[in-house]
Formats: C-alpha cells, sequence, structure tokens
C-alpha cells in the first residue's frame, strides 16, 4: 500500500471513529432524556458538525476504492477505446466541478472564520464544515487527477 | 434557448455522463450545476452547488444513513446473521424446501438491521448457500432464494431506499420506515410461497432437511434473542415515537456494538475495518444525495416536470393506467440502473406526476422500493445476481436467474396486492404516535 493510499485509509477510518462518537452522543441523548430527564445542549449541532467530518474524511477514499456507484452496464459495448476516453471525460469534468466547488466553499470558510459565524445553541463554528467539505472534495479532485494521469501512463491497451 | 430545451439537453447530457462512466451522484452534480449556469448563469450554479452541498452534509436527519449502516455492518461482522438464520431453520427448516425459506426468514429478519440488499444478500448468502448445497437444493432455488431474499433489505425498515426517497421527496423517514413493514411481511410470505410452490411441483429440488428437537428450537430462539430484542427496540422505539428516526439508528447501532463486543464477537481490532465499510458507503450515499440537491432545483427550473404532469393529465390516462406506464418504464430502467440512482434521476419527474394523479406519497414510496426490488433481480445488471454469484462461485450465472425468475413473480404480485389494497403499507403509519 503506498503511502498515500495509506494516509487516505487513515483519514477514512479518522471519520468512522468520530461517527462512533457520534452514535454514542445520539445513544447519551436519549438516555439523559429519558432516564436523568434532562436533555444534552447543542447535542442535535454536535451531530450537524460532526457529519461533514464523517463524510468528508471517507469521500476521497470511496473514490480511490472506486466505490461510487456507476452504470456500467454499456462498459463492454463501448470497448477498451471508449472506456478510456469516458474515463477521461469523467474525470476531467469532475476534477473541473470539484475545483469550482472547493474554491467557493474555502472561501466561506474564511468568511465564517472572518466573522465568527457558529452555531445557534453552542456556538461550534461552522467554518469547521466548510473545511471539512474544502479538504475532503479537494482530496477528491486529487484523486481523480491521479486516476486520469495513471490512466494515461498505462495507455489505451487493454483497459477496464 | 428555452428553459425547456435546456432541460432535454440536460437530461440528455446526464445519460452521456452516466455511459461514459461517470459516478452517478457526480453525473447528477455536474448536470445540475451546468443547467443552472445555462439558466440563472455562473453566480448562481456555484452558489446553489456550494450550499446544497453544505446543506446535505449538516442535515440531522441524514445522520440516520451512517447510523444504521453501521448497525449492519456490526451486526454482519459479529456474525449476527448466521444466528438468525439458524433461529428460522430450526422453525422451519425441516419443511420441504425449509432451507431455502428459512433463508428467507433470516433475509426479513437481517433486513430488519440492514439497510442494505446487497448487505442482507452477502451476509445471509455465506451462511445458508453452504447448507443448501451440502442437503442437495437445486441450485437455481438455493441462489435464487438468497437473491430475492436479499431484495428485502430495502423495504424492510431501516432502508437506504426510503431514506432517499424521504429526502428527495420531503416526507417523514419514520413514517416510510413504518410502511414498509407490512409490505415486507407480505412479500417474505410470498417468496416463501414460491419455494413451497417450487418444492411440490419438483421435490428433488429442495430436499426436507433435517427434524430439529423443542430444546433445539427454544436454543437457536434464544441465541437470536438479543439482536431481535435490538430490532424491536428501534423499530418498535420509532413506531411508539419514542425515538426519533436517527436516534433509533444511534440506539440501534450503540446496542449492536456493545452486544458484538461485550460477547467478544468483535474485537476492538475488527473496528477500523467495520467502520472503514461504513464510511465508504456513507460517502458513496452522499454524493448521490448532493448530487440530487442540485439536479432536482435545475429541473424545476426547466418546467420539464410540471409540463409532463400536465400532458398526461390531459390525455387522459386516468391515475393507474398512468401508474402502470412508470412501472413498466421503471421495470426497464431497472434493467439498467442501479436501483437507488434510478430513484433519484427519475423521481424530480415522476412524484409530482405521481401525487398528481391523487395517490398518497407514503404508499408510492414504497411501491418504488418494490420496483427497485425487482430491479435488483432483473437481468442483464441485477446487482443481487452478480453479489450471489461472488458467494456460489460454482454457480453459472444463467441459473441464478432462472432461480430468482420465480421470486419476481412474487414481487410483481405483492405491488398488484398494494395496488388493490394500499392500506397494507398505510395501516401501520396512521397509527403512529
Amino acid at each position: 500500500m503506498s503511502l498515500s493510499v495509506r494516509i487516505l485509509n487513515g483519514v477514512a477510518i479518522l471519520g468512522g471513529l468520530i461517527l462512533m462518537a457520534v452514535m454514542l452522543l445520539v445513544s447519551t441523548t436519549v438516555f439523559f432524556r429519558y432516564v436523568l430527564n434532562q436533555p444534552i445542549l447543542g447535542d442535535q449541532e454536535l451531530v450537524e458538525m460532526g457529519m461533514p467530518l464523517v463524510v468528508m474524511a471517507a469521500m476521497p477514499f470511496a473514490a480511490l476504492q472506486g466505490a461510487h456507484i456507476r452504470v456500467d452496464v454499456l462498459d463492454r459495448a463501448i470497448g477498451e477505446k471508449g472506456r478510456f476516453w469516458g474515463d477521461v471525460f469523467a474525470r476531467s469534468v469532475s476534477c473541473i466541478v470539484l475545483a469550482l466547488l472547493v474554491r467557493k466553499t474555502f472561501a466561506k470558510a474564511l468568511d465564517a472564520h472572518k466573522y465568527n459565524d457558529v452555531t445557534n445553541m453552542i456556538e461550534i463554528p461552522v467554518s469547521i464544515a466548510y473545511a471539512a467539505i474544502t479538504i475532503g472534495m479537494g482530496l477528491f479532485a486529487v484523486v481523480l487527477a491521479a486516476q486520469l494521469i495513471g490512466q494515461f501512463r498505462r495507455g489505451v491497451a487493454g483497459y477496464e | 434557448m428555452s428553459e425547456t430545451l435546456i432541460g432535454v439537453i440536460g437530461i440528455a447530457a446526464l445519460f452521456f455522463c452516466l455511459v461514459a462512466r461517470m459516478p452517478v451522484g457526480m453525473a447528477l452534480l455536474v448536470v445540475g450545476v451546468g443547467g443552472i449556469w445555462a439558466i440563472d448563469g455562473q453566480r448562481a450554479a456555484i452558489a446553489s452547488m456550494t450550499s446544497e452541498t453544505y446543506t446535505s452534509v449538516t442535515a440531522y436527519a441524514l445522520s440516520i444513513i451512517p447510523l444504521f449502516v453501521l448497525m449492519g455492518n456490526m451486526a454482519g461482522a459479529a456474525g449476527y446473521s448466521r444466528r438468525l438464520y439458524e433461529a428460522a431453520y430450526a422453525w422451519i427448516g425441516s419443511m420441504r424446501g425449509g432451507l431455502a425459506s428459512a433463508t428467507v426468514v433470516g433475509c426479513a429478519a437481517f433486513a430488519a438491521v440492514s439497510g442494505s440488499s446487497v448487505a442482507t444478500a452477502v451476509t445471509i448468502g455465506k451462511v445458508a448457500l453452504p447448507q443448501m448445497k451440502r442437503f442437495g437444493y437445486a441450485d437455481g432455488l438455493a441462489t435464487g432464494s438468497v437473491a430475492a431474499g436479499g431484495t428485502l433489505g430495502i423495504l424492510i425498515p431501516p432502508s437506504t431506499g426510503f431514506v432517499l426517497y424521504a429526502i428527495l421527496t420531503e416526507q417523514s423517514i419514520g413514517k416510510l420506515f413504518i410502511a414498509g413493514i407490512i409490505p415486507g411481511v407480505l412479500l417474505s410470505l410470498l417468496f416463501v410461497v414460491v419455494i413451497v410452490a417450487i418444492t411440490v411441483l419438483r421435490p428433488s429440488e429442495g430436499p426436507v432437511g433435517p427434524g430439529t428437537t423443542g430444546s433445539e428450537k427454544i436454543r437457536a430462539t434464544l441465541d437470536a434473542l438479543p439482536l431481535i430484542c435490538v430490532i424491536l427496540i428501534s423499530i418498535g422505539g420509532i413506531y411508539l415515537g419514542v425515538f426519533t428516526p436517527v436516534e433509533a439508528a444511534g440506539v440501534g447501532a450503540t446496542l449492536v456494538t456493545l452486544l458484538a463486543l461485550g460477547t467478544r464477537s468483535v474485537r476492538f481490532a475488527d473496528i477500523p475495518a467495520i467502520v472503514l465499510e461504513t464510511v465508504t458507503m456513507t460517502a458513496m450515499l452522499y454524493l448521490i444525495i448532493i448530487g440530487a440537491h442540485v439536479f432536482g432545483p435545475f429541473l424545476a427550473l426547466t418546467h420539464i416536470p410540471e409540463t409532463l404532469a400536465i400532458q398526461l393529465r390531459e390525455m387522459g390516462l386516468g391515475p393507474y393506467a398512468t401508474l402502470f406506464i412508470i412501472l413498466i418504464g421503471y421495470v426497464i430502467l431497472g434493467m439498467f440502473f442501479d436501483g437507488l440512482a434510478m430513484l433519484v434521476v427519475t423521481m424530480p419527474v415522476v412524484y409530482p406526476i405521481v401525487i398528481g394523479m391523487g395517490f398518497d406519497p407514503i404508499w408510492f414510496g414504497v411501491f418504488c422500493v418494490i420496483v427497485i426490488e425487482m430491479g435488483l433481480i432483473t437481468p442483464p445488471v441485477g446487482i443481487n445476481v452478480f453479489v450471489v454469484k461472488g458467494v456460489a462461485e460454482g454457480v453459472p450465472m444463467s441459473t441464478i436467474f432462472r432461480g430468482v425468475f420465480p421470486f419476481w413473480f412474487a414481487m410483481a404480485a405483492c405491488l398488484l396486492i398494494l395496488i388493490l389494497f394500499p392500506d397494507i403499507a398505510l395501516f401501520l403509519p396512521e397509527t403512529m404516535r
């Protein structure tokens, strides 16, 4: 396993551990509400700000694994050239759109930080969510770009 | 260029992107952004993409997806699928075709902790297929019962299909989950009827398995009881209004995790692999959700859904003929599309039409999920068939497709019953607290 793959793998596992923390938080909230008759202040905001970390930690890893759902029914019919240039098109266009998204969310993260934009109850900085999207989608674009370079190195012959 | 023409070009572009092997979520995102850009300009397009991405990943209601996926993966890793299968086998395994029926019942029970058809087919298939092979079951019946039984994963709550439908149509996730229970049980029964019919007609396909004693039945049931309790707590909690669906997912996942770790069915060292599988599936589903949230507004801007709805109404076909046309369209699309992708791509157009015809949105959610289930076992794609092929390596694809064929008709019968008696889906949600 190369270093970059190991890093993405580790980041995704970290996202999974954050998910387990979210799971425990939700259960604790229920326990506190019914058993101790005391709701946890801002529990929903913690889940809302935790989820971008979970999702974006796994987004580049899922791309690396080719886990995102594709319609592959015509893969055989379009042949190796079709598959090759189809992937070139799909990865190039995806990179462009992701770059536009990342540029905007980066600006939003900076704005949110600058104007101290926080959640209502327990004042978690919303820049965390924008930063997570920026990094997750940015790495997603990097993975696609690396796959694009890799496919040109391998060439069309025998391309799956 | 008119907005409708831009919409038509957008739909064509979407199909081109899908043929070019772009992930479905990304294709929806790309075409959605491009379409809004063409209609309202670059600023609106990028702003829409940014805000929809932020809204999707920070939505509290959507945290139900990874939590239920985690619960299913944890239960699968802990081997609870085996316990559920063995409990089902203890009670009905000695019937003719009993192993195949136990497979369906095991799938239905595991579906109550797993929201994924593929996961259900894999986990139960790994346990049930070797058993059926050992007792001389025909390959077609064995693999067909696993592939078809696995589809119950998205009908019996929790279900990723219902969550996506709820998000796309702004319906209650809790009500959809509860609406799936009776149709799920009905479909399971229809599958068992199919197995009994096959084994009555061709007894050699599903020989009678060895009987179990009363104490074996009780022991197998007690082994499966902890997981059955978790199912009752989490789904029952939603029905009784004790939990929100997110809380039910959180509590269910926590209980299964504690159970698995407490009984050493799962070791701490296994956790990274389990969470990795969970978050990978989560990322895959969220990309589709983000894409759908950008593609939906684009289609709305083009007025295509309302134009189509008006034209269908003017054709005077009536609600059931329209529903039948939609059903045929879905069956054809299901032959080539992933079920969830099909739901996301078509719902912005189909939903306003169907609701405009007077059908109940919760009922239509159940209808859609059963149609998706049919797609999961319909050739040439039929993802569950491919999954079962991965478990039953020596069995040819053609045998598996022949094996699932009778179950496909059971699904069609279930749809017909659902159309004739819509209360099957609507009764329980109406009694929810």
